[in-house]
This record gives structure tokens, C-alpha cells and sequence, in this order.
């Protein structure tokens, strides 16, 4: 019995997987068609994050710590957020929750609702965004100065750790934008939700999670979980595992899921297509 | 024995809709008086389909055609009553149930548009989870009945509408859907296209045996596709039988087209029937359906006549009849 929930569940994730791959292989060959555009969108994804690099870089010059972070556990951390946000607008954003309104509108949801796949699945992430997981690589080379200056042994187990955040951490706020994006369904007449949720998203993954106190800790760590996908993550690479606040966030991702499919539930129970 | 595929029990959705007056008053006004209305789409509405049965689903604009399509769908929840379609509730969109049915919108496309249409079709195959032999076989036969095969490898975009319109009915064919809703599915196609398109339905009712139901605004799609006529007028259903049963209930007239050897009197002609159109030798007029023989054999005792014929009113006509009712 156990065994075949559990060969069923593996035979979803596998087919899930194979049509995400699926779905880069086509939007790749899109974004190729039109490989000029690609250039100039992956040229100003490097040059945004250069220009953010740099502001940190002034701001550095003129303080040794943020909230006990140093200069290269800040680097570590950015470029940790670096992958975050990139892969974010990648691979839900640009695409697919920022189209959600104009889905909605035109009908073209539908469509969507008669595929046999969950159709947050097909809307949230069914079309990529190429350039921006290519510009994810800037994060990589930040995290690599940042450990190589500190001169850091990371284990194994730390990488692992920090990959466990980082994938949490992830779901996490993948869901926050998946909320307030369907909230879109109970007032059609906005492009603002979406918004919403990717300015809240990117404007507080980069900071360290001990900046916050009192009622923003609350908000950030429980309410609005965005400290656990770039500045736990950081942590981890940097002293190591904090088990508790895993556990936190194993709790939290379940809870962010929950609440993302009972928002969904809702929303499709009231949605009333466009006109034929 | 009929099999059953499509039950409907009382079936009623209701819209809520936003009352806005026009210009920038009306849009500051809006926020502060939030005045709503309900539309009633379809009101109660009750009707079985059997397996293979290809039913015309026919309604001015706005008669709730669509709105019922989608609820059969499980694109929409019902307000109220009760959907079976295959032993499914559709709003539960069951992966099971969206397996076995298929949903064409003439004004929706679904093929990736700056793609070669095949590209679609491997997609839809692994959406479907349809097997490498179970694909090769479908494909093989839709390629056949829909003439794709010069065009599998040509970018969407740079297809004509007839084109994607036939590739459109194979993404959405490769399946083998039990069920295929075709909403509109000839809509802005050339009157070629459109009897292919409808000789292509035919080919495959009678091949896969799919049951399918159309709405379209084309009587000859109706006419030529279907064997059962389900009409609806507001929300409400108010004929649903053959299309035989539909002339023989509201046909209230038959037509007589003449062409006469000599001339007669207009005032002769207007004592037969009603409508006259008279333009010599042609001549037309309407007539009770029960007179008929009467009125041919009192023509021909009266008139010189050089040949007479007897039509039924066109669909398009009695259905227009029905929506003024």
C-alpha cells in the first residue's frame, strides 16, 4: 500500500520534471528564434547585478558590519540572493505570475484548466525566462569570492544544509508571489498584485535575518517567510547548521504550500472565464 | 445499448457583474457605490447525451451556449445542480476525466505559436501521458484524415488559419478524447475550409467513434455534422431532438418555387398563399405545410406551369423563429 503511494508520487514528480525540461527546451528555442533580444536581456541582467554589486560596495566602504556580517559574508549572502532572485524572475516571474491577470482576462486560463496537470503548475511556471538563469551565474562567483576572502572550509554537510535553506527558502517565497498573484482573481481589474509579491520578495531576501527585531522578525520569519531562502542559506555556508530554525523551516514551507493551494481553491471556485 | 456519456440535471449558473457608469465620474463613483447585478447564464437546464451522438448545441449570442460547454468542461462551477459527464464531476477536473474529453474554441488557440506545430503535438503526448506506440498510431491516422503531414514542421505563426484550425483539432485529437466540445471551431474559416472541417468531424465520429458536441452560428455546420439539435435562448432550453422533429415543430410554412408558361395576375397569386415573390416566369410563395397538395394542384389546374418545386424554410430561418419567440 505504502509502497505504491510512494511509486505513484515518484511517477508524478518524474513526469512533472520531464514536462518542466520540456518546457525550457521550447522556451529556449523561443528566446533563440530571437537571439538578439536574448543577448540584450542577459547583458542587462549581468549589468543590474553589477550595478547592485556596487552600491554594496559603497556602502561597505563606510561600515565594517551590517548586524554582525562582514564584508565578504555580506558577498556570500548577495550572491546567495543573486541565485534567489534570478531564478525567481526566471522561472516564475517574467512569464508566467506577471501574465496571470492578462490569463485571466482574455480566457486564455481555459485553456490551462483542461490540461491534466495542476494548473498552478502550467501558470507559475510553465514558460521560462532564459536570460535571467544565466545571469544566476554572477551569484555563483560572488559566493566563491566571498568564501575564498574568508578563507572558509566549507564541509559537505554545510553545503548540503545550506541547500536544504536555500530550497525551502525558496518554496517559500515562490508561494508568497503565487499568493498575492492570485489574488488577481478576486479583483480582475489590476496588474498590482503580482507586484506586490516580487517587491516584497526582492526587497527584503538580501538583508540579513538579524537586522530584524520584535514585530518584523515576526512578519519576516513567519508571516511573510523571506529570510530563510538567501540569508539562512548564507549562514549555513559560512558557521554552519542551525537545526531549530531548519525545523522552523520545514514547518513554514509546509504551511506556505497549504495556504498557496486553499488560495487557489478559492480563486478557481470563483473564476467566470472570459466571454466566447 | 446507448451508453450514456453526458448527464445534466438542473443545471443553472449565475454571474455577478459590475455596474459602472461611463467616463472618469463614473469610474471615482464605482469605488465608493459598488453596484452588482446577477446574470442568470443558464437556468435549469436538463438533458442526456449518448455515446457517439454528434449534437448541434445552437443559441443566439449570449444564450448561455458557451457557459454550458465550460461547465461540461469542469472549466466552471455550476450554481446549482448536477453535471455527469463519463462518471465525472467536471469541476473537479480530475486528471482522469480531463484525459477523456476535449475542448476546441475557434477563438483560442492552444498551439505554441512560434513553434512548428509538432512541437505542441510531443508536448501534448507527454501532458497526456499517451505511449510512444499509442502516439505514433493517432498521429499517423490524424495526419491521414487531416492532410498535415507537409506542414507538421512549419512554424505556427506562418500558417493559414485553416491550417492551424486542423492542427488545433489534432492537439487536441492525439488522446483519443471520448468527448470532443467544439465551440465555434469553423469561425472566420472560407466556406472550403469550413466543409472540410466538417467532413474531417465527420470522419472522426465515424472512425473513433467520438461523441461531439458543437455550438456554432453556422446552420450549415449544423446541419451537415450533427443528428441531434439542442437549442438554447437565455439560459433556458427550449428544443432538444432531431433536426427532422425541430422543421416538423416549427416549420409553420413550405415554400412553392414556380416558373410559369404564361403570365398571370398578381392578385390571382396573393388568394394562395403569403410572401409572394412574383417576377415573371419565377414566382414563390408560402403556404401551410397541411395545404400544401391542395395549393400545388389548384396551381397547376390554374396556371400554365413549367416547373414547380417544394422546399422546406432553411434552418437558419426556423431557428431565427424560435429566438424571436
Amino acid at each position: 500500500m505504502e509502497h505504491s503511494v510512494i511509486s505513484k508520487l515518484t511517477q508524478k514528480i518524474y513526469r512533472y520534471v520531464k514536462l518542466y525540461i520540456m518546457s525550457i527546451k521550447y522556451s529556449a528555442q523561443v528566446d533563440f528564434m530571437y537571439w538578439v533580444n536574448l543577448i540584450i536581456s542577459v547583458l542587462v541582467e549581468i549589468l543590474y547585478q553589477i550595478a547592485f554589486f556596487a552600491i554594496f560596495v559603497v556602502i561597505m566602504t563606510k561600515t565594517s558590519t551590517i548586524s554582525g556580517w562582514g564584508p565578504f559574508d555580506i558577498m556570500i549572502l548577495l550572491g546567495v540572493d543573486t541565485i534567489t532572485s534570478e531564478l525567481l524572475t526566471g522561472m516564475v516571474i517574467v512569464w508566467n505570475t506577471r501574465e496571470l491577470p492578462t490569463k485571466i482576462w482574455s480566457g486564455e486560463l481555459d485553456r490551462l484548466l483542461l490540461r491534466p496537470i495542476h494548473p498552478l503548475f502550467t501558470l507559475t511556471l510553465g514558460r521560462p525566462y532564459f536570460p535571467s538563469f544565466i545571469s544566476a551565474i554572477v551569484g555563483v562567483i560572488l559566493i566563491i569570492i566571498g568564501i575564498s576572502k574568508l578563507g572558509l572550509v566549507v564541509s559537505l554537510l554545510s553545503i548540503v544544509g545550506s541547500a536544504i535553506f536555500f530550497v525551502l527558502g525558496f518554496i517559500m517565497v515562490y508561494c508568497i508571489i503565487v499568493d498575492f498573484s492570485l489574488l488577481t482573481f478576486f479583483f480582475q481589474d489590476t496588474t498590482t498584485m503580482p507586484r506586490i509579491g516580487e517587491r516584497i520578495v526582492y526587497s527584503f531576501t538580501s538583508r540579513p535575518h538579524t537586522i530584524f527585531d520584535g514585530v518584523l522578525k515576526f512578519i519576516f520569519f513567519f508571516i511573510l517567510p523571506v529570510v530563510y531562502v538567501s540569508s539562512f542559506s548564507a549562514q549555513t555556508l559560512i558557521s554552519g547548521i542551525n537545526f531549530g530554525w531548519m525545523l522552523v523551516a520545514i514547518v513554514m514551507t509546509v504551511i506556505s504550500v497549504f495556504i498557496t493551494f486553499w488560495i487557489w481553491k478559492v480563486a478557481i471556485k470563483n473564476y467566470s472565464s472570459a466571454s466566447s | 445499448m446507448n451508453t450514456k456519456v453526458i448527464e445534466v440535471t438542473n443545471l443553472s449558473k449565475t454571474f455577478v457583474v459590475k455596474d459602472k457608469e461611463a467616463g472618469l465620474v463614473g469610474s471615482i463613483k464605482s469605488i465608493f457605490n459598488n453596484t452588482t447585478r446577477n446574470i442568470e447564464a443558464v437556468k435549469d437546464i436538463n438533458f442526456t447525451i449518448n455515446e457517439g451522438e454528434m449534437i448541434g448545441f445552437i443559441g443566439p449570442n449570449g444564450a448561455g451556449k458557451t457557459t454550458t460547454l465550460k461547465m461540461l468542461s469542469g472549466i466552471l462551477y455550476p450554481s446549482s445542480g448536477h453535471i455527469d459527464v463519463l462518471g465525472f464531476r467536471p469541476s473537479d477536473r480530475k486528471s482522469d476525466f480531463l484525459k477523456k474529453i476535449s475542448l476546441v474554441m475557434g477563438q483560442k488557440n492552444q498551439l505554441i505559436w512560434d513553434l512548428p506545430a509538432i512541437d505542441t503535438f510531443n508536448l501534448n503526448k507527454e501532458t497526456y501521458g499517451v505511449s510512444d506506440k499509442e502516439y505514433k498510431q493517432t498521429m499517423d491516422e490524424l495526419i491521414e484524415i487531416f492532410d498535415i503531414g507537409n506542414i507538421l514542421n512549419q512554424q505556427v505563426r506562418r500558417l493559414s488559419l485553416g491550417q492551424r484550425m486542423k492542427c488545433e483539432l489534432v492537439a487536441s485529437l492525439l488522446y483519443r478524447p471520448n468527448i470532443l466540445f467544439l465551440d465555434e471551431p469553423t469561425i472566420g474559416l472560407d466556406i472550403v475550409v469550413q466543409k472540410k472541417l466538417r467532413q474531417f468531424i465527420k470522419d472522426i465520429n465515424r472512425k473513433l467513434g467520438t461523441t461531439v458536441i458543437l455550438t456554432s452560428h453556422y446552420m450549415d455546420d449544423v446541419k451537415e455534422i450533427t443528428n441531434r439539435i439542442i437549442i438554447i435562448n437565455k439560459g433556458t432550453l427550449v428544443f432538444d431532438n432531431s433536426l427532422d422533429a425541430l422543421t416538423q415543430k416549427y416549420a409553420n410554412h413550405k415554400t412553392l418555387t414556380i416558373t410559369l408558361n404564361k403570365e398571370v395576375s398578381i392578385e390571382q397569386v396573393k388568394l394562395l398563399g403569403i410572401n409572394v415573390d412574383y417576377n415573371y416566369p419565377n414566382l414563390s410563395l408560402d403556404v401551410d405545410p397541411h395545404t400544401v397538395a391542395d395549393t400545388t394542384a389548384k396551381i397547376l389546374k390554374l396556371f400554365d406551369v413549367d416547373d414547380i418545386g417544394i422546399s422546406e424554410p432553411r434552418l437558419e430561418e426556423i431557428v431565427a423563429n424560435i429566438f424571436e419567440e
